[in-house]
């Protein structure tokens, strides 16, 4: 006779994904089952939720601190590739070539082929000012911080897993209007908070998102170069945001690298 | 010195060096190999388990049918063996730093006493 408890367990174990599930399911239910305990403990629900959380997001793993740094990276460049080619179709008139490159790049970057996709980032940032002649630079820094970002993976592999392309779901950070950053943009701040907290899933997301900050940065310093003046605030949240990030990913990176 | 190994994983393996033992025998014998400081939820021990064995550390050495489920049997390989012993070496390297010295010392409220 199936009790209300096992139905409770088997409901958690549904949140696994259903190949995990076939392999474990029954084992786990019998663990859970042979602990005896009268109600779901909120420790039991807590590492359930957890362990299919990691198991989806293509987290549970375990990697060495060099090897989640270069996936980090790789996924960094990728979001940037994304923003800047949602950049090259918001401009008038629309930059189709780099649009269609930045894609490119993205499917090259999880498909692992690294040399290819740095190919495409570079050519994303020449091609305006070739196609035109401009003897300028180009303020699309994305397409260079994504080319710098991708050389780790490309030297020494770091390629990201398809499951982890939920995260280019991070360029709209810097895509939409509504999360415009600033320091007292609730959109912006909501949206750094979950990707700190999902930490405890997949450290990646943190790093990822702390180098992909970093184009702020980079921003700020070409701008300071130029001789734009830029707010003190503006700088400060622009270095915070990105250590923050990196700090949290590193420290939960450390941690996993054992075993 | 790094320690490698979280404490859970240690008394994971600890706990599988005298027989192989299926997933719950595994979680009492690591509480009690711990005195209770080692507590491991289903989710995590399974998480760990299948980490592990991707390791070569621990493997799946025979699988019994039980109330109609499966129960799996897990034991250390010969690489879990060593990394095990690995780390108990560098933690008692580390503890004997301490116990040895400690041999020579008095107590701590009898250290600083009157001369």
């Amino acid at each position: 006779m199936t009790t209300k408890l096992e139905r409770s367990y088997a409901r958690l174990l549904r949140l696994y994904p259903a190949g995990y599930r076939r392999e474990r399911g029954d084992e786990m239910l019998d663990v859970l089952l042979a602990s005896g305990a009268t109600r779901l403990s909120l420790r039991e629900r807590r590492a359930l939720i957890l362990g299919a959380a990691r198991c989806r997001a293509g987290a549970a793993d375990r990697r060495d601190l060099g090897t989640t740094w270069r996936q980090s990276a790789a996924l960094a460049a990728a979001v940037l590739m994304v923003y800047g080619a949602g950049a090259a179709i918001k401009v008038e008139p629309h930059e189709y070539v780099p649009a269609a490159l930045g894609v490119a790049g993205i499917l090259l970057v999880f498909r692992g082929w690294m040399p290819a996709a740095i190919g495409c980032v570079v050519v994303a940032y020449a091609f305006p000012m070739l196609s035109d002649g401009r003897l300028t630079y180009s303020w699309s820094f994305e397409w260079l911080l994504a080319a710098v970002l991708l050389i780790p993976a490309a030297m020494r592999g770091g390629r990201p897993g398809w499951r982890q392309a939920y995260l280019l779901l991070l360029a709209a950070a810097l895509l939409d209007p509504s999360l415009t950053p600033s320091m007292l943009q609730t959109g912006w701040l909501v949206l750094l908070a979950v990707v700190l907290a999902w930490t405890v899933v997949d450290e990646r997301a943190a790093i990822a998102a702390g180098l992909m900050l970093t184009i702020g940065v980079t921003f700020q310093t070409v701008a300071e170069l130029s001789g734009i003046d830029i707010e003190t605030p503006y700088i400060i949240m622009w270095v915070l945001w990105p250590a923050a990030m990196l700090a949290a990913g590193a420290l939960v990176a450390r941690r996993r690298a054992r075993i | 010195m790094t320690q490698r190994m979280r404490e859970p994983t240690y008394f994971l393996l600890t706990a599988l060096l005298d027989e192989p033992l299926h997933g719950y025998a595994i979680i009492s014998r690591a509480a009690e190999l711990s005195g209770g400081r080692v507590r491991l939820a289903t989710g995590t021990l399974y998480a760990a388990l299948d980490r592990l064995t991707d390791e070569g550390l621990v493997e799946v050495v025979r699988t019994e049918i039980v109330n109609g489920r499966a129960r799996r049997y897990y034991a250390l390989t010969a690489d879990g063996s060593t990394a095990l012993r690995a780390e108990a070496e560098t933690m008692a390297e580390a503890a004997r730093l301490v116990i040895d010295r400690g041999a020579h010392l008095r107590s701590p409220g009898l250290a600083g006493g009157a001369a």
